[in-house]
């Protein structure tokens, strides 16, 4: 934890520019949030004992393309402002507690002007903060009465005491070079030319600049880079029958130097269009099955995001006014585990943001402080299997009162605590090659025929309702006889619990990085937040797949122009 | 920023190429790609596809807008919209006829439309759609099966005229230029401009915008249909926003359209009208409420434009007269006197300009692809005419060129220019006589002058009352006494057609515009309403709904003077 003070004087004249335009904007927010704590009082229901200003300034541009052509490229700048404003006491104030209107859930939040004019931007901070504070008293009244209604005699606060520590970094301005990447969207868009089995597909990159800047009334400051590039690609079809098929990819990074070199993009948007057009000629999953499952590459990474990093994140659960709707305001399993085995005792699972690199390629969870100001800290969550600690963000829990610099969100969420990045480790690892081997010697066991290979699992978006796993993309029959792999389409998992992480039979040696975005806890309002998870390739002893229930839908009549 | 200087250069190369028919890429796209849709689709499963046609909105918008002195927003975008029409089964009986009852509540439509791409590339334009086609006309299929078993399960409809009209397919090509947006400069000019506004404390939001937005529509229909029409939209507006400490939230507006940069006011007049406005506004806090009342009351010009786009204008759109959920208010009073017999209405979206301002509603070709012109309405009291897209009615089998949507709905019958004239005025001063003349005459304590309107909305259905409320956001309080007028606020006009219409005694000479954008069921479209100040014998309003909430606790940060800053 230490206090990082660094000299705007030292950097080139565009950084200089942006440093001195945060200079304005810090001092904007800390003159109004010093108002705000001293001053902000209704009707004698009190001040704030705390106030936290998050102000995000974005310049986003975004290259999309389809099969060729650019669909008008747009870029704007905005700058947007967060305000986590307390009232009551950090032993019981107004978070943590969703009232009537649940889809509402979500802290104040409004536009600057993205000029740096001191006057103007205090003027939206200050009316921004006078609708924070209004909302919070008569969430805190609610709140309070809502404890009294269900007799409620827990105490766990709602804010924890951490150090105060200051962390100013130089912003940077990385440019992007418009007129290339709009050639290269086209160019990975026009890949789909020759694929006719695909119906519609689309190619973009994203690139958003964002410089953070957070001040609160404990002492802290931070002003950072939350940059992001993204080269996004998806593509849909149907297969003869009408099942409707779609896939993307989403390669994430921090800089545009970091991304891959165009040929490995374009590798990526063949692979694509291949998978896709495969899975549209594959036979019709029909069975149902029981047996072990081996997990590769994209499918483990969201095996491990969807049953793992959900679990160790969000422990902290919120109150919820209408019973009905407290599905939607999702809290991590493992919170109230520490001490139990929640994964296979082969696994250890550690968290270190402060991680660059992994074997060569960039981890997009690596950062520095955290969304309330605390600095990142290096964890050990689970050791052979048995759970030690969890990511904390300022939002305490039974077992743990103190953050250690994970709390995140997008601007528009209350930050909650997230992986950073994950580091999946094995005691004990197998050669891919024997991984498959003892999958079918597991499939012989059970009186298969063949074994599963799942290569890819949609992203957790795409859960549908009531699934704990997303439906896999990607399977292979492979089997037991000749270990000759076959794809199927339309399957789906059934009867997934967090069994499946203790049920992790054993492990490759090499090692992947899934650089992704990792969704917020609360189903009306899910923002996404840059997090890796580094992990082998993993067999399962046992998972249940059967026949999706989707229904197919009539192909087109024509067919497509193009490739007739 | 550069990108947009680029995008616009680009725009600009093309122009100068001189983009004709016979050059433009989108246009030859859609052409090829609907006649392959047409010709396989129509055969291709009973009943037949008979109609298809494709829109597609090519909009380049360039939006700043500013606070106290600071650019808030700017953002340039460019963005080609597509929607597809399919019609099956046949002129007389098609997918688009009413579903009627509690089926037809919940076939609304969804509005979807596709983007497609910006580039000029055949092979993309013509990807995206074959996809929208084949979704539509899918959906036209199973909305055809839906019309015949309503139409056998319900009662049989009053009105039984043919779901789509014979119309001479219109070919056109005209595409308007996105003006030459000097960036740095219009920021400069946005953010000066804002700053007029920083001194006045009871402000609690305010900004100055500037909007200019270039619309080229692609119509094409399997009729052989052909045009390229283009429109600009260019406005400059501000507001500015005070509450008062009884919880209701005030505004004042003002906005300047054109569709030449040029013929934007300048800085001189904009401040003069902010300094008015917010003298206005300073009032309003200050003014004291208004009961619910009814008594004599002039609409000053603006207001008269949108009092007669809401209690007529509406319910005088065609399809209305023949759906069996609404309420008809006027369809069986052609020939009939419904107002008074010195007013005449009528609607003309082939005008530019009126009284020397330019009007939103201008179009040179409706969304079907069918000619504007001028449409009488009413004449010397008397109805005359209704709205027309191709949807006929009774007495009215043709479309008058008033069909019209937002990208992804389905056209319907909206207004243009809706232009209300006077045979008898009198100057306005007279017609300030004139109104305290019938305060007393009615032994009112006082009359009202609504001075400025924001907009208002109207209910045409049978499930809730046919009325309308005109939103007011200046009303003065005349006395029959000479005591000076008084800002007052805290009231709608709320009031029925039929009745309100019969109220009109007297109008002044003074026309004045309202332009403005009128939302239906078929989407946004720009719009404006010309009249004269009109003087109602009786005008009810009702309370105004307030939030309730209270003004900010602190003063605004740079005019604090208590505290430490």
């Amino acid at each position: 934890m230490k206090a990082l003070l660094l000299a705007p004087l030292l950097l080139t004249t565009p950084v200089a520019r942006a440093q001195s335009g945060a200079d304005t904007l810090m001092r904007a927010m800390t003159d109004e949030m010093k108002r705000t704590v001293e001053r902000l009082d209704m009707e004698n229901l009190g001040r704030p004992y705390y106030v936290a200003y998050t102000a995000r300034d974005v310049d986003r541009t975004e290259v999309e393309g389809t099969f060729g052509a650019l669909k008008g490229p747009s870029s704007h700048k905005s700058r947007r402002l967060k305000i986590d404003l307390r009232v009551g006491t950090p032993a019981f104030d107004n978070t943590h507690y969703v009232g009537q209107r649940y889809w509402m859930f979500s802290p104040t939040t409004e536009s600057l002007v993205t000029e740096d004019d001191y006057d103007a931007l205090r003027y939206d901070i200050w009316s921004a903060t006078d609708k924070a504070y209004k909302t919070a008293q008569e969430t805190l009244s609610q709140k309070k009465a809502y404890k009294q209604n269900k007799l409620i005699r827990e105490d766990i606060p709602d804010l924890s005491r951490d150090p105060a520590a200051a962390s100013l970094r130089p912003l940077t301005t990385l440019s992007l070079d418009k007129a290339l990447w709009e050639d290269r969207v086209r160019k990975l868009s026009a890949v789909f030319r020759r694929y006719p089995l695909i119906q519609d597909s689309k190619v973009s990159l994203l690139w958003t600049q964002q410089h953070t800047a957070f001040v609160d009334n404990e002492g802290r400051k931070v002003l950072k880079n939350d940059h992001d590039i993204e080269v996004y690609m998806e593509a849909e079809t149907q297969a003869p029958d009408g099942m409707r098929l779609a896939d993307r990819r989403r390669i994430i990074r921090q800089s545009p130097q970091d991304l891959p070199a165009f040929e490995a993009l374009q590798a990526e948007a063949e692979k694509l269009a291949k998978d896709l057009s495969s899975l549209s000629q594959a036979p019709l999953w029909e069975a149902n099955y029981t047996g072990p499952v081996l997990l590769e590459g994209q499918a483990a990474g969201e095996f491990f995001n969807q049953l793992l990093a959900r679990n160790l994140s969000f422990p902290r659960s919120v109150w919820v006014e209408d019973e009905e709707n407290k599905e939607n305001f999702y809290s991590g399993a493992f919170g109230e585990r520490f001490g139990l085995r929640v994964v296979s005792p082969l696994l250890s699972v550690s968290d270190d943001p402060s991680v660059n690199t992994f074997d060569g390629l960039p981890l997009i969870g690596h950062y520095e402080v955290d969304d309330e100001g605390i600095p990142a800290q290096k964890l050990t969550l689970v050791e052979k299997g048995i759970l030690k600690d969890v990511p904390m963000s300022r939002s305490p829990i039974k077992a743990r009162d103190r953050s250690n610099g994970h709390g995140r969100g997008s601007l528009e969420e209350f930050a909650t605590a997230h992986i950073g990045s994950l580091f999946v480790n094995a005691a004990k690892t197998v050669p891919a090659a024997q991984l498959k081997s003892e999958l079918l010697k597991q499939a012989k066991d059970y009186g298969l025929k063949y074994g599963l290979i799942i290569r890819r699992i949609l992203d957790e978006e795409r859960q549908e309702k009531g699934e704990v796993l997303a439906a896999p993309v990607l399977v292979y029959k492979v089997n037991v006889a000749d270990g000759r792999e076959e794809l199927l389409r339309n399957a789906q998992f059934t009867g997934v619990t967090l069994r499946s992480l203790r049920d992790v039979a054993m492990a490759g040696s090499t090692r992947q990085v899934y650089n992704y975005y990792q969704l917020g806890p609360y189903k009306d309002n899910r923002g996404e937040v840059q997090a890796s998870i580094v992990h082998p390739s993993v067999l399962i002893s046992e998972m249940e797949l059967k026949k999706s229930e989707k229904k197919p839908e009539r192909p087109p009549t024509l067919k497509h122009p193009f490739f007739n | 920023m550069r990108l947009s200087l680029a995008l616009i250069l680009l725009s600009l190369c093309s122009a100068s190429f001189a983009q004709t028919p016979e050059n433009d890429v989108l246009l030859r796209s859609m052409r090829k790609e609907l006649d392959r849709s047409f010709n396989a689709l129509k055969e291709a499963e009973k009943p037949p596809l008979y109609y298809l046609a494709y829109e597609v909105e090519d909009d380049q918008e360039t939006y700043l807008s500013a606070l106290l002195g600071a650019v808030r927003y700017d953002s340039d975008t460019h963005t080609r919209s597509l929607t597809v029409d399919a019609r099956v089964g046949d002129p007389h009986l098609d997918s688009t006829h009413q579903i009627k009852g509690m089926e037809g509540w919940y076939s609304w439509d969804r509005g979807q439309h596709a983007r497609i791409a910006t580039d000029d590339d055949d092979a993309s334009v013509r990807a995206d759609l074959w996809l929208a086609t084949d979704k539509t006309a899918k959906a036209a299929r199973e909305r055809y099966t839906k019309v015949q078993t309503n139409k056998a399960v319900t009662a049989e409809e009053e009105d039984k005229s043919d779901d789509f009209s014979v119309e001479t397919p219109s070919k056109h090509y005209d595409r308007a230029e996105h003006p030459k947006v000097d960036k740095a400069a219009w920021r400069a000019r946005v953010s000066k401009l804002s700053t007029a506004l920083k001194k006045y404390p009871f402000i609690i939001d305010c900004g100055v915008s500037f909007d200019a937005e270039t619309v080229n529509r692609y119509i094409l229909n399997s009729e052989g249909g052909q045009v390229v029409t283009g429109n600009r939209y260019i406005r400059l507006s501000y507001y500015l926003t005070a509450r008062t400490t009884d919880g209701m939230d005030l505004q004042r507006y003002e906005s300047y359209d054109s569709d030449k940069l040029e013929d934007l006011p300048s800085d001189e007049i904009v401040l003069k009208d902010m300094e008015r406005s917010a003298g206005e506004l300073e009032a309003l806090t200050k003014a004291p409420l208004v009961e619910p009342y009814t008594g004599p009351a002039i609409f000053k010009a603006k207001a008269t434009g949108v009092y007669f786009h809401e209690i007529l204008g509406h319910r005088l759109e065609g399809h209305r007269q023949k759906l069996e959920e609404e309420g008809q208010t006027f369809t069986k009073k052609l020939g009939l006197p419904i107002t008074a017999d010195f007013i005449s209405v009528y609607d003309d979206a082939s005008l530019h300009d009126a009284h020397g301002q330019f009007l939103r509603g201008f179009y040179r070709f409706d969304d079907e692809g069918v000619p504007s012109r001028r449409v009488p309405l009413v004449e010397k009291g008397v109805l005359k005419g209704f709205l027309m897209s191709r949807s006929p009615i009774n007495n009215f089998p043709k479309s008058n060129g008033h069909g019209r949507r937002q990208a992804g709905r389905q056209v319907v019958a909206r207004m243009g220019n809706t232009m209300v004239e006077a045979s008898k005025t009198v100057p306005y001063p007279r017609l300030r006589e004139m109104l305290i003349d019938e305060i007393k005459k009615q032994n009112k304590p006082y009359g009202l002058v609504f001075e400025d309107i924001s907009g208002g909305f109207t209910m045409t259905g049978r499930w809730l009352t046919q009325s309308f409320k005109v939103i007011p956001l200046l009303v003065y309080r005349v006395y029959p006494d000479g005591r000076p007028d008084e800002v007052v606020r805290g009231v709608d006009i709320v009031g029925t057609p039929l009745t309100s219409f019969t109220k009109i005694i007297a109008a002044g000479d003074d026309y004045d515009v309202f332009n403005g954008t009128c939302g239906a069921e078929s989407g946004g479209v720009p719009v404006s309403g010309v009249g004269p100040s009109l003087l109602f014998s009786e005008v009810e309003v009702e309370k105004k709904l307030k939030f309730s909430e209270k003004p900010p606790i602190l003063p605004p940060p740079h005019h604090d003077k208590g505290g430490k800053q």
